[in-house]
């Protein structure tokens, strides 16, 4: 059963109050009477407890690596040697000699193990030094038997011991230089390094030279042996301190986060525990007092502690529908990723999101339930997850349903949003290029003419052309007859100045959509063959046909005038815009002069492809 | 006509546009605005018989020129002129109660024509605002009340201007005199302005709102 970094500082901190209140018992138990407690006892306490409490804090977030794990092992010692050495310091030789003996075994130990440990963790953090393995059970092998023969009287046991954390001093020390040479080219290395190492070389340096090294002279220590204590607090409080800006043990600013949150929650159990401790002692408050306040008072202000420091988010559908939403629909790929992270963070509240520079394929648990690791979705990159509920809580499947349900719904929500953007961009695209071809080429028109007069025909024209593509963009799917109505009204009411009666014919009752370009052209072609037909026919009446078959459009336009010469010149511009709008639609046109009256026949292909489009 | 407003931005075409006006009406005393904030404040003053509105005006719409005349004086014959036709603005034009629309790219002796007609009572409807005109009432269904809801005749009407035909033709494809279409238009223009505040008044009652003059836009 993997446990949250919650359960494993909570029995850290379980163990460490067990075995100062075991301390403490013993104390007073065995000093005279009156009893007090004198600092010099108090000082290998402090130091153990905050050396056991800072390395336990640091294996609660990273149990699984080496270099954490032997930090904590060497909280572990230090909590040995300094616990041992408290009731030695205050009993001194009224100890019973096998406890004494005892106490002293467990404080060399602690020692010694302290050394190895701490050796150990320089071989591998924060670069792991080539040969680690060997140097390391080479070191521990050797300084296990000289401490198991120190211990068995073959070596006077206390300069022995001095020696032998000496040695070790020496060792950790050359072990930092080595370190220090080879982060040469890794600055992030060498800073966590120095302050590290600093930490240490001060702490355990400072022990060393103020009582180890007079001792192993044969000379008393230069400050009381049970104040030189404290310096081994400098490491661990170091640690702590530089653990933000160097991220050591690759923890940062959320680790405080997590102590933070998890100690409100202990106090809150310690509330609890005083709260019925003091009505079970206080007896002379009557029960029915005692639980009015705890309902008026204590409850209330509990339970606004607790929703304070320990609410789980929970987002139902519609909160999770809504932040798909507004994920799916932020036009930022920036903002996206920002909103993603935040939906998650009120989903899973972990400490820590990084995004992931590795690929992820799918969502999955890491690290025993500590890490998630989502893939990238869409443009936003994938993600790492830790520590879930700040730290009170692990992963486990039905958080990884949660979100797979999430990526599933985001794709699709993205998936969406990018087909309705590829709609409004080919709608934007083909506004576009009806504006350039039609309107912009017809206005140039307008603007190199001569004639004033046609001048203004072709701007109104163009007008006209603008209303039908404004009007047109939003009804992409007219028949031929409603699209082509405004050309006949303005046929009919042109003809009708110069007393021309249209009849007007559209067959084409199959027929797929106009294309903006086929449109246009029509229009046009249309618009030059009845000025022609008012200018030149002399006719009365005049016939438009427009039929669809066989994916063809053909535009059948007569009169019954007295016709012309197709070829003569005085048919002018106006066959030749005919001309250019029928090769831009790849068809063909013919004049034939039938029944006294002029007749031009167009045909040009309907491309359905552009109509897809 | 008497009394004329041209509310209009574009200083050339409002001047054009007078021009018009004074053609077709030549005893006719004019007043021009050039914005809605104007518009709104000739309004309020004289009872117009006519007034020319442009819908996109640089402060507002000319839509609220119209309401504000339909309010002070009923009578004013109101008419939309408008360069891009966009035909939405068109519609809710005529919901909210002008008698007709202009577009003004039109040839002036045109205009002018259409302005005789319109004030004789025979309005103009051009193709697609016809098909816009068509789906709307398609869409307020057959569940709508008859005074809401066209009649065969009239579904017929529109159906023919959608195809382009003109007044005339449509008359005489329906066989009926080109009075009775026109009538039938300003009756399609009158159930156009009900279902359209009926709609309205009913996304109110559907929002809890109580305003029960909202106008469709």
């Amino acid at each position: 059963m993997p446990l949250t970094p919650a359960a494993r500082l909570t029995t850290v901190i379980a163990f460490n109050l067990a075995a100062l209140a075991g301390l403490i018992w013993l104390a007073v138990s065995y000093a005279p009477k009156p009893v007090s407690l004198p600092f010099d006892f108090w000082v290998p306490l402090i130091t153990g407890t905050g050396a056991w409490l800072i390395s336990g804090w640091v294996w609660a977030l990273r149990p699984k690596n080496l270099a954490s794990l032997l930090f904590f092992f060497s909280g572990l010692s230090t909590l040995v040697f300094t616990f041992a050495a408290a009731p030695m310091l205050i009993f001194g030789l009224s100890l019973h000699p096998t406890g004494m003996r005892w106490l002293s075994y467990a404080n060399a130990s602690g020692a010694v193990m302290f050394g190895i440990v701490i050796l150990t963790l320089f071989l591998i953090y924060p670069r792991i030094l080539p040969f680690w393995r060997s140097l390391s059970l080479t070191f521990t092998g050797v300084f296990l038997i000289w401490l198991f023969a120190a211990l068995n009287g073959h070596a006077p046991i206390n300069s022995s011991i001095h020696l032998i954390t000496l040695t070790e001093m020496v060792l950790i020390f050359c072990a930092i230089i080595a370190q220090y040479i080879v982060s040469k080219n890794d600055p992030k290395s060498r800073a966590v390094l120095i302050w590290l190492g600093g930490a240490v070389l001060i702490g355990a340096g400072g022990f060393i030279i103020s009582v180890s090294i007079p001792n192993v002279m044969g000379e008393t220590s230069l400050i009381k042996f049970q104040y030189a204590f404290g310096f081994f607090l400098i490491i661990y409080l170091g640690m702590a301190a530089g653990l933000r800006r160097y991220r050591l043990f690759e923890l940062s600013e959320w680790a405080f986060k997590f102590l933070f949150y998890l100690l409100a929650a202990l106090l809150i159990l310690a509330a609890d525990a005083g709260f019925v401790l003091l009505f079970s002692i206080k007896q002379e408050i009557a029960l029915g007092i005692s639980l009015l306040l705890a309902v008026l008072f204590y409850l209330p202000f509990r339970d606004m502690l607790a929703r304070t420091f320990l609410k789980r988010h929970t987002l139902n559908n519609e909160h999770i529908i809504e932040a798909v939403i507004d994920i799916a629909f932020q036009p930022l790929s920036k903002t996206r990723t920002e909103r993603w992270q935040h939906a998650l963070t009120r989903l899973f509240d972990p400490l820590d999101i990084n995004e992931q520079n590795h690929q992820v394929d799918q969502v999955t648990i890491k690290d025993e339930g500590l890490e998630l690791e989502l893939p990238c979705v869409g443009d936003i990159p994938s993600l790492t997850l830790r520590y879930p509920w700040q730290g009170r809580g692990l992963f486990g499947p039905s958080q990884m349903r949660t979100a797979k349900q999430l990526i599933t719904l985001l794709l699709r929500a993205e998936s969406r949003r990018e087909a309705y953007h590829d709609g409004v961009l080919t709608e934007r695209g083909r506004i576009a290029r009806d504006m350039h071809d039609n309107i912009g080429a017809q206005l140039l028109g307008a603007l190199h003419h001569q004639d004033g007069e046609r001048k203004d025909i072709i701007i109104r024209e163009t007008l006209s052309d603008l209303r039908e593509i404004i009007n047109g963009a939003s009804r992409p799917e007219l028949s031929f007859d409603e699209a082509l109505a405004g050309l006949r009204l303005e046929s009919a009411e042109r003809l009708e100045t110069a007393h021309i009666t249209l009849d007007w014919n559209i067959i084409a009752d199959q027929a797929p959509p106009l294309t903006a370009q086929a449109a246009h052209g029509l229009r046009s072609i249309v618009r030059e063959a009845i000025s022609n037909i008012i200018k030149h026919s002399q006719a009365t009446q005049a016939q438009v046909e427009i039929q669809y078959q066989d994916e063809a459009v053909s535009i059948i336009i007569g009169d019954n005038g007295i016709g012309c010469d197709p070829t003569s010149t005085h048919t002018g511009n106006g066959l030749a815009n005919i001309r250019t709008r029928i090769t831009a639609l790849h068809g063909t046109f013919e004049f034939a002069n039938d029944e006294g009256g002029l007749k031009l026949i167009v045909t040009f292909p309907l491309n359905h492809e552009e109509v897809a489009s | 006509m008497k009394q004329v407003l041209i509310v209009e931005d574009i200083s050339e075409t409002r001047r054009w546009l007078s021009q018009v006006v004074i053609t077709a009406f030549p005893k006719c005393r004019i007043e021009e605005a050039t914005n809605m904030r104007e518009g709104i404040g000739a309004a309020a003053r004289i009872n117009y018989d006519l007034a020319l509105i442009d819908l996109g005006l640089p402060d507002g719409s000319g839509l609220e020129v119209l309401r504000k005349l339909k309010l002070t004086s009923p009578e004013t014959l109101c008419v939309i002129t408008t360069i891009m036709g966009d035909d939405t603005h068109i519609i809710a034009a005529l919901s909210a109660g002008a008698h007709g629309y202009l577009l003004k790219e039109q040839p002036a002796e045109i205009i002018s024509k259409q302005l005789i007609q319109l004030t004789e009572g025979i309005p103009a409807l051009s193709p697609s605002i016809a098909q816009r005109i068509m789906t709307h009432f398609q869409l307020t269904g057959p569940a709508a009340p008859p005074e809401e809801t066209l009649t065969k005749r009239e579904q017929e009407v529109l159906f023919l201007i959608g195809r382009g035909l003109r007044n005339a033709d449509v008359a005489q494809s329906l066989d009926v005199a080109e009075t009775t279409v026109a009538s039938h238009i300003k009756a399609i223009y009158r159930k156009l302005g009900i279902s359209s505040r009926a709609e309205a008044s009913w996304h109110a009652t559907q929002l809890g709102l109580t305003g029960n003059n909202q106008q469709k836009t």
